[in-house]
């Protein structure tokens, strides 16, 4: 590949983001080239040494943030003309809704995540604190009849046994929402990176 | 080394070379492959990063009718690089620990 190829490849796979990005990342690898060639590698071998182009592509996609991606695949083909604003304009109550609801089932997705794990660990407090109570009340229930007194106690531990089960399984449960929740969100971002054949 | 470990460790390494003088794209990847495995699309990141958060600034010279990008560093990349130093006296003592632990199974 030369290197005028490489470079094409590299600006036509990254048009999804900003002009002036893709003149940065362009103007960075053209130096690069030039200063290896200069170094004494043939024009073949530089081009080489970057590796694939299409993996360099990909990964400048994946770490660019998904708002730059979002505003640049909005973006109309020939820019901003006249026309094209007032389409915007004129189609407000048709995008301006469904950009609404795709942000709120966003939103309302990453909430119903955290309520859960919030949810799990309220549970664990919740019988963390009957057990270590009924413990202690234990103590007091000695004029009731002595029976009373290893039955709470013995109730208190057992309470506090689960909660510690309960905590554990909440804690297991919340790396996986959490994981789950950054998988849904890599999954959005992988709606707007456009695979290249 | 854990990815997490070396991206860390990657942005102090730049920062490092540009430290001794004014660099450039190419000559850093040079002057940090005897020590580091970095390539040459890493090292886009870490200076975009870098730039944008002032630790160091770029102008572009003329060199040979071409334009070369060139990186200086600034007083805040040189925080970062002592500021990692000091993070490392810490590291070295948890280290100790660890090992002294390894030693007493």
């Amino acid at each position: 590949m030369s290197k005028e190829q490489f470079l094409q490849t590299l600006t036509s796979g990254l048009r999804q983001l900003p002009p002036d990005e893709v003149m940065r990342q362009r103007d960075y690898y053209e130096e690069l080239l030039a200063d290896m060639m200069e170094d004494g590698m043939s024009e073949e071998e530089a081009v080489a040494k970057l590796g694939d182009v299409q993996e360099i592509i990909q990964n400048i996609l994946r770490d660019t943030p998904l708002p730059t991606l979002v505003r640049t695949k909005l973006r109309p083909k020939n820019g901003w003309t006249a026309a094209a604003v007032i389409v915007t304009i004129l189609g407000a109550p048709l995008w301006v809704p469904l950009l609404l609801a795709l942000v709120l089932a966003g939103g309302g997705v990453a909430l119903a995540i955290w309520t859960v794990i919030a949810a799990l660990f309220i549970v664990v407090f919740a019988l963390g604190l009957a057990g270590l109570i009924i413990f202690i009340k234990g103590f007091t229930l000695f004029p009731l009849g002595a029976a009373y007194v290893p039955f709470s106690l013995g109730s208190g531990l057992l309470i506090l046994g689960l909660a510690i089960l309960v905590f554990l399984a909440a804690e297991q449960s919340s790396v996986f929402l959490f994981r789950g929740g950054r998988w849904i969100y890599r999954s959005i971002k992988g709606l707007f990176i456009k695979k290249e054949a | 080394m854990t990815p997490q470990m070396k991206k860390g460790l990657l942005d102090v390494c730049v920062l490092s070379v540009l430290s001794r003088g004014e660099s450039y794209g190419y000559q850093i990847l040079k002057d940090l492959t005897p020590y580091i495995d970095i390539s040459e699309s890493t090292l886009y990141p870490i200076l975009r990063r870098l730039e944008s958060s002032a630790c160091l600034a770029a102008h572009s010279v003329e060199h040979d009718g071409r334009l070369r990008k060139m990186y200086r560093i600034t007083e805040l990349g040189r925080r970062q690089i002592l500021d990692f130093l000091k993070d490392w006296e810490e590291i070295k003592q948890i280290y100790q620990y660890i090992e002294e632990g390894v030693k007493h199974e």
